[in-house]
């Protein structure tokens, strides 16, 4: 209990410090949200107006006081009014929240089902042609530039060969419910997904088969082996059971930061998640938007840990039962 | 692969190392295995061309040489940009910056890292709380907004760039230091050594640092090959220093003015990816063969 | 069983290709734009091209620039002024809003009160030199100015959108209008932020008909994705030109048209007139002289753009003073010579400095977002440090860039650079807008980032102002080029050519409106 007590009051801190930091570093910025808010042709307006326009953005106050209205409007919820969307901020979030946790949930999965399936693999067939070729694969596919692959795959398979759509989430003017429409969204994640899923593969992968064979050099197994138990039972009911502990960890974790690592893939293939609306949005200096999906992800960062941190205890007794 | 902010736990479990052919620690390292042999070799071609690349290209690289868009030729190898500038020689010069951007900020990343890890698990209690709340808000925070506020407030240069790198990624190695320390300080000899009324900087000199500097050692490799891909997402976001000729502002213009769209891509892009990736790869490579030869706990695997 | 199921076969494929037949016939013209443009009502689109050209598809003026940029009556149907000051106006008739109740003089009444107590950038500073309103019946209406104002047509009737009094008498932030409505040819049906707009074709529609019955804008926000998607196919037209490099590609591309015509907005290089060094008018003569302009069009540009006027105006401007085309070029000794004359040698370094210590070395800024501009400062950059002149670029963020050379969009606010790239967007130069960019008084020239001053072209362009006989005010126009070229606080590099593909097969009734390119009004409307 007061383990958990403890990472409570981490992670409140982590919060109250990161929305600080959303507070001030916007503001840090040189150039002017006001462009954004008058128009286009702002150059055109006498100051008067400016101050005016100026005043009903609450952009004239000290930052101390736009500090205060800050926190109390995050806590409330009231995050605010777009500069340049033309509605609320948590509105703009909400509609590209579904798409990011789509591209990163599916990314996430695959990566890691492959990651536990191979580094299991891999560290069954330790030394083998298996586990060097994979490592190997790992190793190269990691230093690959992510955006410069998401490129790459654009320009072979939607340029060129013109098998994929080349930007957004799903066809605009296409089908908009059933299964053409699942197609469509599919088709449109295809690449960015790959992207994605080769961008968090070798993080899984490597944990894995090091967890993997750290089990297999545990006594229990070689119980189980001198048993007489087929090889796979072993290998499946107990080594990958064990192995998959600090995996759990490792998803939990990249997950949080999946979400904001996920910009450049979004902004390469112009997918409409929270990652290309707080790149927009920093461009623009929109800082309600700003602060609304920095808010977000710094939430989502803690709350992956939250769930790592809760997930752990559950699949490793010993921790239970020395936490309670 | 690095999508910004995504920090892969670089865990030691690296190659297998089955016929060690050397027993001198640094030959060990760059050549005891057929993977670490590979790594040398691409570290020191990349290397070279950094220090040499100026001298041996054809062409000065800011110079207006030919029409804008070539294909390659024997005159112009990888063809010319969209100024008409040699590629070829972008390539070998925007080797320095890339590498130069690399190495300043992990050099950076590691000494402050090194620095607070050090400090936190030695001087424990409200010191050690204070350095890890702060290195858990620097691990929380956004990376991309957080990289593109400090380059607009700085002013893109090469040294703010690596600064930019540095102040993201500092955070890691600090913890990972941190972990080696207190693990330094709770074995026996060092209690010990307290006991015997040992200063701070005597545990501090005597055991704490020579227990710490390989592992920093090796945070500090990946660290390099960590930045130079950030320099790259960077540079392509447009966050970098356009003006630097480094193979992120290759890759931006290629991309900005049009190689995709009139298929000059595959000489103007590919070789500049290529060239990131192998020179992470070599990093990669000899980082964990560092580790593995250094720390030899992770010997077993 | 072999047979039945290839008949199968057959009958699938058929039907496939019947109904993607079909498809393709009731296809949608699908154009690519390059960002959100709000809800599309005049208070929330956000760019003045393409969003303006948009947001009029719904809300219309009074009257509409034609293609040659000449005013036509629109929901007027006619317009006397008298003492050039009051504009008498006739409504069309049967003009219907979308929700079926009629257009009137009140409306027309009601949109110029609204923009001038709502604050809105150009429109409320058009609506403000309105200082009466007169309804003399449902189709009548008079506005009275407060001085002569030659550009009145253009700048107010021809630019702002009405607005329906019924639907905005009650909304008090404007900026949070959801709903789109106006008098226009298209109806706005859904609104995706960030991704499209779908509008369709207003069948009730007073005027010509609309081309499409179903018109996407879909949201690309990157110009690479944008045109890879015009070569697969995925759009019919983009409202992006296209890039000089990919021109040859799409010429020779079957299923893509190109249209290539002049282009209004501009890339320039601005000095701080009164920093030591470029207050001096010598100094800046040489700077201008020294630049290889035929090398950035050909270069930078392709050839798709055409050399900068040191009056500032295109050519293909009206108003363009055609003494005022070229800048002078001069060699290396030549620049020894004139900066000679101006009291400035070469130091050690080749770098020129007077006797005061004044050395000519400058920090160049250019956006890091543009990589256009940059690589025009990096071409500048050569010729000026040949010449001498040691120029440092820089590159900054870009709305870093617009703080220091224009903070918070307020000349009187001063300015923090010396020499920066920069470029006015095409209404500056459609409505000759010179008083503006070089008028000394920060209230009138609230475009004039060099900090210039001279009373000679205040007094020229406060009096082409209020100059309504064309011919007076051209010749008053050019006056003011002929300063410009002399005193040189800014240098005009270029102006890129619009260049606009399209797919011919969706749609060919695109038309070349002079300096702005295939999409305005006209090209959305069969005539």
């Amino acid at each position: 209990m007061h383990w958990y007590l403890g990472r409570i009051g981490q992670y409140a801190l982590v919060l109250l410090a990161a929305l600080s930091l959303n507070f001030l570093l916007p503001r840090a910025m040189p150039g002017s949200p006001l462009r954004f808010l008058a128009g286009e042709d702002v150059g055109m307006l006498a100051p008067a107006q400016v101050a005016e326009i100026r005043a009903r953005y609450g952009l004239d106050q000290s930052l101390g006081a736009q500090y205060v209205t800050y926190l109390r409007n995050m806590a409330t919820g009231q995050w605010g009014f777009s500069y340049q969307l033309g509605k609320p901020v948590l509105a703009a979030i909400r509609d590209r929240l579904p798409w990011t946790l789509l591209l990163v949930g599916s990314s996430l999965l695959v990566a890691t089902l492959f990651g536990i399936f191979v580094g299991a693999l891999a560290a069954w067939r330790r030394g083998r042609g298996l586990d060097t070729a994979s490592l190997t694969g790992a190793i190269v596919v990691d230093s690959l530039p992510t955006f410069w692959l998401g490129m790459i795959l654009v320009a072979v398979f939607a340029v060129e060969l013109r098998w994929l759509p080349i930007y957004g989430a799903y066809t605009p003017w296409g089908p908009r419910s059933g299964l053409p429409y699942l197609l469509d969204v599919l088709r449109h994640l295809a690449l960015p997904a790959t992207t994605l899923t080769l961008a968090s593969l070798s993080g899984t992968f490597l944990v894995m088969r090091y967890a993997m064979l750290d089990t297999l050099g545990q006594d229990y197994i070689r119980t189980a082996r001198s048993k007489g138990l087929p090889e796979r039972q072993v290998l499946v009911k107990h080594a990958v059971r064990n192995a998959l502990l600090p995996v759990s960890t490792v998803v939990f974790l990249n997950l949080g930061f999946l979400i904001g690592g996920a910009t450049v893939i979004e902004t390469v293939f112009s997918y409409p998640g929270v990652g290309t609306l707080l790149f927009q949005a920093v461009l623009n200096r929109d800082y309600p938007v700003l602060q609304g999906a920095f808010f977000i992800l710094t939430v989502s960062v803690i709350l992956a840990n939250v769930i790592a941190d809760l997930v752990y205890p559950i699949l490793d007794p010993r921790v239970r039962g020395s936490g309670s | 692969m690095s999508t910004s902010g995504v920090v892969v736990p670089s865990t030691a479990a690296g190659f297998t190392h089955p016929r060690r052919r050397r027993d001198g620690t640094v030959g060990a390292v760059l050549f005891g295995t057929s993977s670490s042999t590979i790594g040398t070799v691409l570290l020191a071609v990349i290397v070279f061309v950094a220090i040499f690349g100026t001298s041996i290209s054809p062409y000065d690289p800011r110079d207006v040489v030919a029409r804008p868009y070539l294909a390659p030729s024997a005159a112009h190898w990888l063809g010319t940009n969209d100024i008409g500038q040699d590629i070829f020689s972008e390539i070998l010069w925007g080797t320095r910056v890339s590498l130069l951007i690399g190495l300043i900020a992990a050099t950076a990343a590691i000494v402050v890292g090194t620095l607070v890890g050090v400090v936190a698990s030695l001087a424990g209690g409200l010191v050690d709380q204070v350095l890890m709340r702060f290195t858990d808000v620097v691990l929380t925070l956004p990376f991309l907004p957080l990289a593109i506020v400090l380059a607009a407030f700085l002013g893109p240069s090469l040294w703010n760039t690596a600064l930019v790198i540095a102040l993201v990624i500092w955070a890691r190695p600090a913890r990972v230091v941190r972990s080696q320390g207190l693990s330094i300080c709770s074995r026996t000899y060092v209690e010990a050594a307290h006991a015997l009324g040992g200063g701070f900087f005597h545990v501090l000199r005597l055991h704490v640092v020579p227990g710490v500097i390989p592992l920093a050692l090796s945070q500090f490799i990946l660290a390099t090959s960590g930045a130079i891909l950030t320099e790259a997402s960077l540079a392509f976001l447009g966050l970098g220093d356009p003006i630097q000729k480094s193979w992120g502002t290759i890759l931006y213009y290629a991309q900005a003015r049009g190689a995709f769209l009139n298929g000059t891509w595959p000489w103007w892009v590919l070789p500049p990816g290529f060239l990131i990736s192998a020179t992470v790869l070599g990093f990669a490579l000899v980082g964990r063969s560092l580790e593995s030869v250094l720390m030899p706990r992770l010997r077993q695997h | 069983m072999h047979v039945l199921t290839r008949i199968a076969v057959a009958a699938l494929a058929w039907s496939l290709l019947a109904s993607a037949w079909a498809v393709n016939h009731g296809l949608p013209m699908r154009m690519a734009i390059t960002q959100d443009e709000g809800t599309l009502t005049p208070y929330t689109y956000q760019t003045g091209y393409p969003g303006y050209e948009l947001m009029t598809l719904i809300y219309e003026q009074l009257f509409l620039m034609d293609e040659d940029l000449v005013p036509q009556p629109w929901l007027a149907a006619s317009l006397d002024i008298h003492d050039d000051v009051h504009y008498r106006i006739e409504l069309r008739e049967g003009v219907m809003w979308q929700d079926g109740t009629p257009f009137t003089a009140d409306d027309v009444a009601f949109s110029i009160g609204y923009y001038q107590t709502h604050v809105l950038g150009r429109f409320t500073t058009s609506a403000n030199k309105v200082v009466d309103v007169e309804v003399a019946s449902d189709l009548e209406v008079t506005l009275t100015l407060a001085a002569p104002d030659a550009g009145f047509v253009q700048t107010g009737l021809a630019d702002l959108p009405m607005l329906p009094r019924h639907v905005w008498e009650g909304i008090d932030e404007p900026r949070n209008m959801t709903e789109a409505m106006g008098t226009g040819p298209y109806r706005l049906i859904e609104y995706q932020p960030e991704q499209f707009y779908r509008l369709a074709a207003n069948d009730e529609y007073w005027g010509p008909e609309p081309a499409f019955d179903t018109l996407i804008a879909a949201v690309i926000r990157d110009e690479t994705a944008t045109f890879q998607a015009l070569q697969a196919g995925e759009i019919d037209v983009a409202v992006r030109p296209v890039p000089a490099g990919t021109v040859e590609r799409f010429e020779a591309a079957r299923d893509i048209d190109v249209q290539q015509g002049a282009g209004f907005p501009s890339t320039i290089l601005i000095m701080d007139v009164t920093q030591p060094g470029l207050d001096d008018v010598r100094v800046r003569q040489v700077i201008a002289s020294s630049i290889d302009y035929v090398r950035l069009v050909d270069i930078l540009l392709l050839g798709y753009g055409t050399l900068g006027t040191p009056g500032f105006l295109h050519p293909a401007n009206p108003f363009a003073n055609p003494d005022t085309a070229e800048y002078e070029r001069i060699t290396p000794e030549q620049v020894a010579g004139r900066l000679g004359e101006a009291g400035y040698t070469r130091g050690g370094d080749g770098v020129f400095e007077n006797a005061d210590g004044v050395r000519l070395a400058f920090e160049f800024l250019a956006p890091a977002n543009n990589p256009t501009r940059l690589r025009a400062a990096e071409l500048i950059a050569l010729d000026l440090n040949a010449a001498g002149i040691r120029v440092t670029v820089r590159s900054i963020e870009n709305e870093a860039l617009v703080q220091r050379a224009w903070p918070d969009f307020d000349v009187s606010q001063g300015r923090d650079f010396e020499l920066s790239m920069f470029g006015w967007s095409a209404p500056v130069n459609a409505q000759a807008n010179l008083r503006g960019l070089l008028h000394s008084d920060t209230t009138k020239g609230t475009l004039n980032l060099s900090g210039y001053g001279d009373p000679e072209v205040d007094r020229l362009t406060d009096e082409a102002l209020v100059t309504t006989d064309p011919d007076a005010r051209r010749e008053l126009l050019y006056r003011v080029q002929e300063r410009l070229a002399d005193d040189l606080p800014l240098i005009t590099l270029f102006y890129q050519d619009g260049i606009y593909a399209y797919r011919p097969a969706a749609y060919d009734g695109w038309t070349y409106m002079a300096g702005q390119g295939i999409i305005h009004k006209g090209s959305f409307l069969r005539r």
